[in-house]
């Protein structure tokens, strides 16, 4: 399938299409089987002009504030909450489907490129979930549930003795490559279950926490988990 | 990339009292830096009694989580004292001042730090730093950070920031 720029219809003003390219990401890539995903960019004058349009400005306004990727770990795997609550963020003017793995972006929606950026990376996670292995699901859904139920908590006992937490820990081996792929990014407090998994600590006790945590990823590294 | 004033709506519900006593974020989450270590001054950093290696405590103090201990640890730490039992958390001119919070168990599970204006800046966990009108804001039943059980103060000439101490 090619993608078709014909296909974006603002119908009120010139405005110009940015060539996905251009923001080092390609919409197409991301849904193959879909007829379009189209992402219309705007300069940021255009943008603000469109803001105080009665026609557009409320929607716009509501689309920049949100977090389209927190949005998404919000409703987890909940996929027609997700994409009802994405449509109505974006507005009527946005028709988004999903029809198994194929999500279709496509329409007169206008978007700042920044929030072109997280949509299309929130699809691009909604696609990876949607391809994961029963144990990457298993670890996604528990480890979401532990970002989201421990997140606020500052002392570390209690985090880790979170219940999904502890499921993480039951799966063993088989969660090692999750694990260190949350650690990689910047999630730090997998290095407990590490220890646990593993019986051992690569880390040193005179470690501070970068210490431990660049001990861990060296350790994955060498051991073929990243 | 810009910073929202206002955490996600999950994040805010876990703290009913924030959004309507009034607060704005500081900053993006962070794993590398707890609430404790952050109301100490510590630009990084995870302070908690109960870890494995990668994690602070000082080696001496007693690896438990109520009031007392804490005292005892941004005394050791920071140069805090603990306030008159009267004081509830008025700003001072020249002095910096920390609230402990505990939970139903008298167990402390947070600490926010003054602000010049007499606001309160918290450390959310891992997530966003607040910047919040009232010490109520981040308080309440669990997950909030439930009540306030003591002020510590020292002088804001007194303040040296310097790394954890570090085992021989």
């Amino acid at each position: 399938m090619t993608m078709s720029t014909a296909s974006v219809k603002s119908g009120w003003r010139d405005w110009r299409v940015v060539d996905v390219d251009n923001a080092r990401w390609k919409s197409h890539d991301l849904f193959p089987q879909a007829a379009c995903v189209d992402i219309q960019t705007i300069e940021p004058s255009e943008f603000e002009e469109a803001q105080r349009s009665p026609r557009t400005g409320s929607s716009l306004s509501a689309l920049q504030g949100c977090d389209v990727s927190y949005l998404w770990r919000s409703y987890s795997h909940e996929w027609k909450g997700f994409l009802k609550h994405f449509k109505d963020v974006i507005s009527t003017d946005c028709d988004v489907h999903f029809n198994n793995i194929v999500v279709r972006y496509s329409g007169c929606a206008l978007l700042d490129a920044e929030l072109s950026r997280r949509i299309v990376s929130t699809l691009r996670e909604v696609k990876s979930i949607m391809e994961e292995t029963p144990n990457a699901r298993k670890f996604r859904r528990l480890a979401d549930q532990w970002y989201n139920e421990t997140g606020m908590l500052s002392m570390i006992h209690k985090k880790v003795m979170h219940p999904a937490y502890q499921r993480i820990i039951g799966m063993g081996k088989e969660a090692l490559p999750f694990i260190f792929q949350e650690l990689n990014k910047k999630h730090v407090h997998w290095i407990w279950a590490l220890s646990a998994i593993l019986d051992d600590d690569v880390a040193k006790p005179e470690d501070t926490l970068e210490e431990a945590v660049a001990a861990w990823l060296k350790w994955g590294k060498d051991n073929g988990y990243i | 990339m810009a910073i929202s004033r206002r955490l996600p709506q999950l994040r805010e519900n876990a703290f009913p009292d924030l959004y309507r006593t009034g607060y704005e974020v500081t900053s993006q989450e962070d794993d590398y830096q707890n609430c404790i270590a952050f109301a100490a001054g510590r630009p990084n950093g995870v302070w908690t009694p109960y870890a494995g290696n990668g994690y602070y405590w000082p080696r001496g103090l007693p690896r438990k989580t109520d009031v007392e201990t804490f005292v005892k640890l941004y005394k050791l730490e920071a140069g805090y004292d603990p306030c008159d039992p009267s004081d509830e958390g008025e700003y001072e001119e020249g002095v910096e001042k920390v609230a402990l919070y505990v939970d139903a168990n008298n167990e402390v599970t947070h600490a926010a730090k003054q602000n010049k204006d007499g606001t309160w800046t918290s450390k959310l966990g891992d997530w966003e730093d607040v910047r919040h009108n009232s010490l109520e804001g981040v308080g309440g039943d669990a997950p909030a950070y439930g009540k306030v059980a003591k002020f510590l103060r020292r002088d804001q000439q007194r303040v040296r920031i310097e790394e954890p101490m570090k085992l021989p």
